[in-house]
């Protein structure tokens, strides 16, 4: 049976990889000893001699050390299901006083009862020299499994990743953890990947297909949290260091985590602070204050760096101590986000820009949409308004608004009027901290405009939305100052606008429940001719005039408007 | 240097079931604004009228929120309990006659914030109005507020506007003195503040609007976008709109008004009307003034030019 481990080398198994991180940590012509513990039948052992090291290695299987020491390779019968004292004895003995250059355990902590004492012995061996270890494990986060675990499907198979004899499963961030507890500190990895390894090893033929729409999604929301996805065993390089005492590997019970409800960021290139000193002060009279500014400074000047400095010095207390300044002169428009959002402790994260002005009700109305609708994208209506600087001596610059406050964003979020463009400024969303930390999602930094809609849509595909005809917010209009919207040029925008379909024509997606109600809804009331004739005149979006109909009717629903233009219909 | 504006300052805000959180959040931004515009050696008074039905604050808590926010040695709190709802007007004429030392009426004088209680001043807010108002023959200046900017015209250099609005706004006492305070007599809550500016106008001094100085002031949109107001607002603006314009002589406004009070269903403006007739045959419209009318506008219903 244990035969079945015999695996032969190649340079793109495990056993390769592995090879290749000793290569690069070991110095060439080190006449030492390499330990291998779990040798099985040697895979390694040929390339460890040719490397000029002194091969030995330590198994529980009669079988597999007899055919090492026939081949004449020094091996040992050694269970490492030992404690931790008598391991180390064990394998001293062995190495009985000869330096140790370095050590594997392949494929071996996942067969023992605690792979943690195997580590902790390990390291004790290899701290007097500082020899590095190499370890594999295969990985339980595959994408396959995750694929088959939705549908209940989890069977152990022969080998691979879900061998029978398994006694511990690891994904990278258990691997990280069991190791730093024991020591391990990591200084190199050399992973390998396999697509097809479950259906092309046990023939699973009701393993759902990669071109079906669900494999699709879970391959798209797995491969956005994190790099391993298609990772069949984490091989990884230690070092031996001092032991972490901080928590254990396994995640315990914690309380909930005091955070806030909303953390608001706002980027900053620190031009002009008049702005900036609006955006906070409609800030400092919140009704809800359960929120935290991680304003980010992005390219300052060192002038720059201090008037905000003393901006924020002169906020009263209650504010201040909600905000955190940062500072970056890295990456274009995006990059201060992602850092914003990655600081950001904040159940839900939303973006004000600089010179955006919130109402009373701000943080109040997204936490009333979440208490109905938590873990969604929660959306508010935005609202718009013309502004210019303003000058009365002996202060200086501020803004002055130059026209009537504007409804001209929707109040609903229409699906279809989205997939082609942004009818949603970014300050009227808030995104679940999720989206972030578990689904891995981050502005895209290659697009130097509307970067904002590219990562609502990414977002709204995975979580939807849930909205208020509230306006909570107004998107200033300056007339008199470069910003965004003119300081790019109308081609540009085009081009990052194609992208931006392109990509999303590209993912799968997530309609939540009772989004395709909606879409129905929208689609009958834009079919009927009395909303053709309301629309016709001026071109404007459905959903902008789905929300004029809706206030003349006093109606909060778009089913409301679809009802009513049915019975004008008939 | 400017005794007046240098010495000391006073600030008088009138509480009416004013939201206690919102308000110690506005006294923090106040008592921070002052830190930034005042140094320790002055004088600084805080003073607070309550027109609820019951106390909604005391002395002790004023004097612990001031603990808790500054270690401003000069800054003193003041609360007075009056029992009944005098109304704004009403409201700061009684605080200030109950003022002492350099504000009292035969004081020095200093500078005066007439705020409404649960206004956020900017950090920088006073700075820029104590500042507007150092420049010659000014009476008066107010802040921007936000989130919804009041539309009044302004002159862009100069800031002269026609009348300011008291949720913050800047005088001296002696002004204040001069001019014998609000028109408690004809004004409850509403038009009080263009009546108290177009009398300081009236002696000489000029109104300003500094758009610098900023102050968030609590009001919402409705779901259509627009600022709707309670049936309470609608009254006392009403009202408002006959007394001023009858006592700014505009009475072929008033007329032209009241006629139509008379003739609408809303029984708001109804009542107002009726509240006018009633003065009126009580004697107790006040006197007209500005014959020439040279202070009061009125345009459009409004009681300035606007910008949009």
């Amino acid at each position: 049976m244990y035969s079945i481990y015999n695996n032969s080398f190649g340079p793109d198994n495990v056993y390769g990889h592995s090879l290749d991180l000793l290569r690069k940590l070991i110095p060439a012509g080190t006449n030492q000893v390499h330990l291998d513990v779990g040798c099985g039948f040697g895979a390694i052992a040929p390339h460890i001699v040719a490397m000029g090291l002194e091969y030995v290695g330590v198994d529980i299987s009669a079988e597999a050390v007899e055919h090492l020491t026939s081949q004449g390779l020094e091996a040992h019968l050694v269970d490492i299901n030992q404690d931790r004292s008598s391991l180390i004895s064990r394998l001293l003995s062995i190495t009985s006083g000869r330096v140790i250059a370095s050590i594997t355990i392949l494929d071996t902590l996942e067969h023992v009862v605690a792979p943690i004492e195997v580590m902790r012995a390990v390291r004790a061996i290899a701290a007097n020299n500082s020899s590095p270890i190499v370890i594999s494990v295969p990985n339980v986060t595959h994408t396959e499994i995750a694929s088959r675990i939705v549908t209940g499907n989890f069977e152990y198979t022969t080998d691979g990743l879900l061998d029978h004899t398994h006694i511990i499963h690891f994904s990278s961030q258990t691997l990280k953890s069991m190791s730093a507890q024991a020591g391990l500190f990591e200084v190199a990895a050399s992973d390998t990947t396999v697509s097809y390894p479950l259906r092309d090893m046990h023939l699973d033929l009701d393993a759902p297909s990669h071109h079906s729409a669900y494999y699709q999604l879970i391959a798209h929301v797995r491969r956005n949290s994190d790099k391993f996805s298609d990772v069949y065993q984490f091989v990884r390089a230690f070092l031996p260091g001092s032991p972490l005492n901080t928590s254990p590997w396994y995640k315990t019970f914690v309380s909930q985590q005091l955070r806030p409800f909303l953390t608001i960021v706002i980027r900053t290139i620190g031009t002009e602070l008049y702005a900036l000193r609006d955006t906070l002060l409609c800030l400092s009279g919140q009704t809800d204050m359960d929120f935290e500014v991680v304003l980010i400074g992005h390219n300052l000047k060192i002038e720059q760096q201090i008037n905000i400095e003393q901006l924020l010095l002169k906020q009263p207390g209650y504010l201040r101590k909600k905000i955190k300044f940062l500072q970056t002169n890295q990456g274009g428009r995006a990059f201060p986000l992602n850092l914003g959002y990655k600081a950001a402790s904040g159940h839900y994260i939303t973006t004000l820009d600089d010179d955006d002005i919130v109402f009373g009700n701000y943080v109040e109305v997204f936490r009333s949409l979440h208490d109905k609708m938590p873990g969604r994208l929660l959306r508010v209506r935005c609202v718009s308004q013309s502004v210019r600087k303003s000058n009365v001596e002996p202060a200086p610059q501020a803004s002055i608004s130059m026209g009537p406050i504007q409804a001209n964003y929707p109040a609903d979020f229409n699906l279809l009027d989205h997939l082609s463009d942004n009818f949603t400024p970014c300050m009227s969303v808030a995104y679940p901290r999720e989206i972030i930390h578990t689904f891995g999602l981050d502005f895209d930094e290659s697009l130097s405009t509307a970067e904002d809609w590219d990562f609502m849509m990414r977002s709204y595909f995975l979580l939807g939305v849930a909205e208020s005809p509230e306006i909570t917010c107004i998107y200033r209009r300056w007339t008199d100052k470069i910003t965004s919207a003119n300081l790019h040029s109308g081609d540009e925008w085009e081009k990052n606008r194609m992208t931006i379909i392109r990509k999303h024509d590209s993912l799968p997606v997530i309609l939540a429940k009772g989004e395709l109600r909606n879409i129905r809804n929208r689609y009958n009331a834009a079919s009927t001719d009395p909303f053709k004739h309301i629309i016709a005149p001026d071109n404007r979006l459905p959903s902008l005039i789905a929300t004029e109909v809706v206030t003349q009717l006093k109606r909060k629903s778009i089913s409301a408007i679809t009802r009513r233009l049915r019975f004008w219909k008939r | 240097m400017n005794f007046e504006i240098e010495n000391a300052l006073r600030v008088q805000a009138i509480l009416y079931n004013t939201d206690l959180e919102s308000l110690r959040k506005a006294f923090s931004a106040l008592v921070r604004a002052v830190e930034n515009a005042i140094d320790q050696q002055k004088t600084v008074q805080v003073v607070y009228g309550d027109c609820s039905p019951i106390p909604i604050l005391s002395q002790d808590t004023l004097e612990k929120w001031k603990e808790e926010c500054t270690e401003h040695d000069a800054i003193s709190v003041e609360y007075h309990y009056f029992g009944q709802n005098l109304g704004s007007a009403q409201g700061h004429n009684t605080l200030m006659n109950k003022a002492e030392g350099v504000f009292a009426q035969n004081g020095n004088g200093g500078l005066l914030c007439i705020m409404n209680p649960d206004v956020k001043l900017a950090g920088d807010a006073l700075i820029f109005l104590i500042e507007s108002l150092r420049r010659p023959q000014i009476g008066i200046v107010e802040a921007r507020q936000l989130p919804i900017e009041h539309p009044k015209h302004y002159d862009e250099k100069t800031g002269e506007t026609s009348w300011t609005s008291t949720a913050t706004a800047l005088t001296t006492t002696k002004i204040f003195w001069r001019v014998e305070g609000f028109d408690a007599d004809t004004f409850f809550l509403y038009c009080d503040d263009v009546d108290f500016t177009w009398r300081i106008r009236e002696i000489g001094l000029k109104a300003l609007f500094q758009p610098a100085s900023v102050v968030f002031h609590d009001k919402r949109l409705n779901i259509e976008g627009a600022w709707s107001a309670s049936p309470a607002e609608i009254y006392y603006s009403a009202e408002a709109a006959l007394l001023l314009t009858y006592k700014w002589s505009r009475s072929d406004l008033t007329e032209k008004y009241l006629a139509y009070f008379k003739s609408s269903s809303d029984p708001v403006l109804l009542k107002a009307a009726v509240e006018f007739d009633d003065r009126r045959q009580n004697n107790k419209l006040p006197m007209p003034r500005d014959l020439q009318h040279k202070v009061g506008e009125f345009i459009n219903l409004n009681y300035a030019k606007h910008r949009f």
